[in-house]
């Protein structure tokens, strides 16, 4: 009578460690069970609260960047200033009222001594066109910033982003002052750059038909004054609230 | 007589409430643990009603068992081969043979305490 007892003990103790496994397995085969039984209509439902869930955490997350930056820049209060003091310098530097040095080239556009025999030759002698207008430094110009040039002066007249080059009564202007030959353009940027720009849009041969010879020097620290007149902001002020 | 089935009750409510948790790698190992025991179970029902029921053999062949089913189960996974099938073969085949026996000795006692 005591071995059965004994027995129904044992047997007792397997029987609840068998339940602690069976609870243990189902709990661990319950939800994976149940996520699998939902129709397809259910999983897009679900799809699509999840996207909106993560587009809510994305931004959730810009907020809180925007945030943090906030902090960081209000912490540093005693730094904005000179922040802002550097944004200016660059920005002047950009708008050109700022004399910047860097790597670059001078073009000097002159008279073809062999072909002309001498300076003073009356240009368009032979019916040719043999004199730079207006037209060939705006292309030069063109081509230049179009390859990274960060500024260029003619002559020591700085291009501004709104300077114009044109002819008046046969003479260059560069925004109102007049430059003559022999054109000096110092030009701030990628000299290996520029120099392969001025090969490749064949520059050399466009003024060698005008009796005018293109050399190009490189220079590793060049200086390119800064604009001398005043730069006016009048019909125009800083939209504010639109992006575009 | 109830008592073991008392037991099993228990230990489901308590395995729920602790919200015990098996990785999913580890779920070969469970159900060959569960057979191995309810294997054990029966056996020990068995001999029990047989009146030859001996704790040495019970708890021993419990444990014995437990842990070959455990290792085959271990070696088939790193063979590749589901060895463990081998342990569940025999553990359900026996558990059947056992129920039948339980079933044939409890029918015939219950018709000798009617008749």
């Amino acid at each position: 009578m005591k071995n059965q007892r004994t027995a129904i003990i044992l047997i007792t103790g397997i029987t609840t460690i068998i339940g602690l496994m069976i609870a243990a397995q189902y709990q661990t085969y319950y939800e994976p069970n149940q996520s699998e039984s939902r129709d397809i209509s259910q999983l897009r439902q679900q799809l699509r609260e999840e996207m909106e869930r993560h587009q809510q955490l994305l931004s959730d997350l810009s907020k809180y960047e925007l945030l943090l930056y906030e902090y960081e820049t209000s912490v540093n209060e005693t730094d904005q200033l000179s922040v802002m003091r550097e944004e200016l310098e660059q920005v002047k530097a950009f708008a050109g009222v700022k004399a910047v040095s860097g790597p670059g080239i001078i073009i000097t556009i002159q008279n073809d001594p062999s072909m002309t025999g001498g300076p003073d030759l009356p240009e368009g002698g032979q019916g040719v066109a043999t004199v730079v207008v207006d037209e060939d430094l705006r292309t030069l110009v063109n081509e230049l910033f179009y390859n990274g040039a960060k500024a260029i002066s003619i002559n020591g007249r700085r291009l501004t982003a709104t300077s114009a080059i044109r002819s008046i009564g046969g003479q260059i202007q560069v925004d109102t002052y007049p430059v003559t030959m022999p054109y000096h353009l110092k030009v701030i940027g990628d000299p290996d750059t520029l120099i392969s720009t001025i090969k490749v849009t064949g520059m050399h041969e466009y003024f060698q038909v005008i009796n005018k010879v293109l050399t190009v020097q490189k220079r590793e620290n060049l200086v390119v004054p800064p604009f001398d007149g005043d730069i006016e902001i009048r019909y125009m002020e800083p939209a504010s609230g639109t992006e575009s | 007589m109830w008592l073991p089935i008392l037991g099993l009750i228990l230990g489901i409510v308590l395995g729920l409430s602790l919200e015990l948790r098996v990785p999913p790698e580890y779920s070969n190992y469970l159900s060959i643990a569960v057979l191995a025991s309810m294997d054990s179970v029966f056996g020990g029902i068995r001999a029990n009603l047989e009146h030859h029921f001996d704790i040495k053999v019970f708890m021993s062949g419990f444990f014995f068992n437990t842990l070959l089913a455990a290792f085959l189960a271990f070696l088939g996974v790193y063979l590749g081969v589901d060895l463990y099938l081998a342990a569940i073969f025999a553990f359900g085949v026996r558990l059947f043979n056992n129920l039948a026996v339980i079933r044939r000795i409890l029918l015939s006692r219950w018709f000798k305490g009617s008749s």
